[in-house]
């Protein structure tokens, strides 16, 4: 249990770091999050899942768009953590976070600042497909492969 | 590169609303963007706006410290103001050139939304500001732990969060080294399509996931050589105590909320 509450608030830490490294471009309506490339550790460890609503939260306290942005984005990553651990064995699991993220973050965006929801909608779903097919799945792969070998990444 | 990123925000005074307990201000905090929500005119905004100001005044914070937090920010507000300037019909034509066409009801809309989004801003950053981030987990944890007793858990939420706080400025430093170290070696983090640029990162990002994976691994190590186990029957060095003063601004907050929303 400690070792995963550690390694939950390392994973927290390393999606805020991700995302404040590459701030101008990790908020808004049009963003590019490379940190969601981690939304799919939960398919190798459950507790990515509880550090991904961490991580998101604290990055949107950090990234000024107000309270909407901090609990309306912080619970749909949590429900989508945890559908990519639900379907972590198919490819659901890499779909979750692009689709429930583009489709749900586009929805309260569209109400905050009233942007048309079809144009929000499309550009997060396009963003979180490149960082999650371009980064997410390779990291998986690599990790799968050392996972073994490694004892700390067991 | 990094050093322009203040984490955590937080600055330290000895005030009135620095004093206020963690649970209550961010209480506090979402009854404010709750009515932020329910204004219906900008005489609304206003009277919101005054009462910012007060509460900047008796944080003993200066109002440019906390305008300089919109800076991040400044884009997104702009953007949304001109597509609503330039595409939300109604009302009378203000403005007609070519292909632009300004109308009463665009202009209205886009100040609208552009003034809200401002001030919602600011109330969340006078929490930041004024809330160390130890002290806001801590007010998170307490106004979570009634959801303990559907086995909710508040403790180790929190313990995650306070890990994650601690850890940033260590990742980020680490972060830097490595960048250094990868462009020594000729990666290239500048050029090529989104796709490539984002997967030129990944030789920033598998030593930095090592790294934090190894932290981790030490990290539990630590924890556990100390007799850590969890929430149950550990104690607190400061306990949050409500005083008059924190219910005394939650009367006045809910007030001001009713009051601007009845305008």
């Amino acid at each position: 249990m400690t070792q995963r509450i550690a390694r939950a608030g390392l994973i927290a830490a390393l999606y805020i770091s991700i995302t404040l490294l590459l701030h101008p471009i990790s908020f808004g309506p049009i963003q590019l999050r490379v940190s969601e490339a981690l939304t799919v550790l939960p398919i190798l460890y459950i507790e990515a899942v509880p550090a991904i609503f961490i991580g998101v939260l604290i990055s949107n306290i950090f990234g000024g768009l107000g309270m909407v942005d901090i609990l309306g984005g912080s619970l749909v990553s949590l429900v989508a953590a945890f559908c990519t651990y639900l379907l972590r064995r198919n490819i659901g699991a890499y779909l979750s976070p692009v689709l429930l993220n583009g489709f749900l973050i586009s929805l309260y965006l569209y109400h905050l600042f009233g942007l048309p929801y079809w144009f929000t909608a499309l550009s997060i779903t396009i963003s979180q497909a490149i960082v999650i097919f371009g980064i997410g799945y390779p990291l998986i792969s690599f990790l799968k492969n050392k996972k073994e070998k490694w004892p700390f990444l067991k | 590169m990094f050093k322009n990123i203040t984490i955590g925000q937080y600055i330290a005074r000895e005030s009135t609303v620095h004093e206020l307990d963690p649970r209550m201000k961010i209480i506090i905090t979402l009854i404010l963007i709750v009515g932020l929500f329910l204004i219906g005119s900008f005489w609304g905004f206003l009277f919101m706006a005054a009462y910012i100001m007060f509460l900047i005044y008796f944080s003993r914070l200066s109002l440019p410290l906390l305008v300089r937090g919109l800076k991040p920010v400044i884009f997104i507000i702009l953007f949304t103001l001109f597509i609503h300037i330039l595409f939300t019909r109604g009302g009378e034509v203000l403005l007609e050139w070519r292909f632009i066409r300004v109308e009463e009801g665009g202009l209205f809309t886009g100040l609208f939304m552009a003034t809200r989004i401002a001030l919602l801003i600011l109330f969340t950053s006078l929490l930041t500001l004024t809330t160390s981030p130890i002290q806001l987990t801590d007010g998170l944890e307490t106004l979570m732990s009634p959801l303990k007793v559907v086995k909710f858990p508040a403790h180790e939420l929190a313990m995650m969060m306070t890990i994650a706080l601690r850890f940033i400025p260590t990742l980020l430093e680490e972060a830097e080294k490595i960048l250094k170290a990868q462009k020594a070696r000729g990666a290239d983090f500048e050029s090529g399509n989104l796709l490539r640029r984002a997967q030129n990162l990944i030789p920033l990002l598998v030593p930095l996931f090592l790294s934090a994976f190894r932290r981790a691994d030490d990290l539990a190590a630590a924890l556990e050589a100390r007799c850590y186990r969890g929430g149950v029957g550990r104690t607190r060095m400061k306990e949050l105590v409500l005083k008059r003063s924190d219910w005394l601004a939650l009367v006045i907050s809910l007030l001001v909320v009713v009051g601007v929303i009845l305008i």
